[in-house]
């Protein structure tokens, strides 16, 4: 993924990369005690990237993904979005409800439950953890559940960060489980002024 | 994302759309048109990325196609895109109010809307084809739809 690093903001995202590293802990132990499998996340990488390549950057694009979306309400703004695709995202599903992994074109409720449950606690797992730093209140939504365009689903999110701006902070995590690539991937888009919370807070 | 495209003659412009919205504008006669991938809705001010928002792309573009042989009493507009793909916040209120601010841009520049496909809670997929001005707007598991 190539992005862009200005000299002067390398050292806000080794910062912003020490915090949000902290954060992808915090949920790697709620997703394994959710999952009950040892789930590791891993912050793939901190970086800016500018708007209008964002999507390409990130490898997102035509294909259909199964994702849940949370956002950011309140003057701290954000969005988060857990993807996977549709076998990583049955499998999960499957493996939630102990079950086989369903193959038909319909998700059911249940399945739809235990996916849109694992977005909560996943998100809450990194929410708590920025909170913790900015001493401020985030306030979670509850989670959606969308299959559609992963770029549609992005474009929203990444929209918060676009006035004034003309890149964006996007934290790139990757999903592994016993050592397999689970090709599940959130990104966590914080609003300009979370973004500028979280700078202050690291800071000072 | 926030970028607009000048095109002619048989090339078409892809893009994929959420909460943003493609607004086009099109000169049958020149076969010569301008997509812009709008953001947000409202720049606030003067702005170094002018299709990035809805009151500035219309301008932008109408100037754009001025410089390139067009006149603005043959340019026709066609706008897709605006969806909420989640959330019923804030967020809810991006792709609406790009939807409207992109409307009442045109209608101050005197341009005809002659095609939308706008709103709802899914994705777009659009193809716009510069050899007739039409746009070919594909949503997961509809059929295709063209404006």
């Amino acid at each position: 993924m190539s992005h862009v690093v200005c000299p002067e903001n390398a050292s806000k995202l080794q910062l912003l990369q020490q915090l949000f590293a902290s954060a992808t802990h915090e949920a790697s132990v709620a997703m394994t005690g959710w999952t009950n499998s040892p789930i590791e996340l891993t912050l793939d990488e901190v970086c800016e990237l500018p708007l209008g390549d964002a999507c390409a950057a990130l490898n997102v694009g035509e294909e259909r993904l199964t994702m849940v979306a949370l956002t950011l309400d309140g003057e701290l703004g954000g969005a988060m979005v857990l993807a996977f695709d549709e076998r990583g995202a049955r499998r999960l599903a499957a493996s939630l409800l102990q079950a086989e992994p369903a193959v038909g074109p319909d998700w059911s409720d249940m399945e739809i439950s235990a996916l849109t449950e694992t977005g909560n606690i996943l998100g809450c797992a990194y929410i708590n953890a920025i909170t913790q730093l900015i001493d401020r209140q985030l306030v979670p939504s509850v989670p959606y559940f969308v299959q559609d365009y992963a770029a549609s689903v992005f474009q929203q999110a990444l929209a918060a960060q676009a006035l004034g701006q003309d890149t964006v902070l996007i934290c790139n995590t990757g999903f592994h489980c016993a050592n397999d690539d689970l090709s599940w991937r959130v990104l966590f888009v914080p609003s300009a002024a979370l973004r500028w919370a979280v700078e202050k807070a690291l800071y000072s | 994302m926030g970028q607009a495209v000048l095109a002619s003659g048989t090339e078409q412009v892809t893009t994929i759309l959420g909460s943003c919205l493609a607004l086009a504008l099109y000169a049958p006669q020149l076969r010569l048109g301008m997509l812009s991938h709008v953001v947000l809705p409202r720049s606030g001010g003067p702005t170094n990325y002018p299709a990035r928002f809805a009151d500035t792309a219309v301008p932008h573009m109408l100037s754009t196609l001025r410089e390139h042989g067009a006149r603005l009493g043959d340019l026709v507009a066609r706008m897709t895109g605006g969806a909420c793909m989640f959330g019923d916040g804030k967020f809810m209120q991006i792709g609406e109010a790009n939807i409207q601010a992109a409307t009442e841009a045109l209608a101050a520049a005197g341009v005809r809307i002659v095609g939308k496909n706008v709103g709802g809670t899914v994705g777009r997929r659009i193809c716009f084809d510069l050899a007739t001005g039409s746009i070919t707007v594909d949503c997961i598991g509809q059929a295709s739809h063209t404006i």
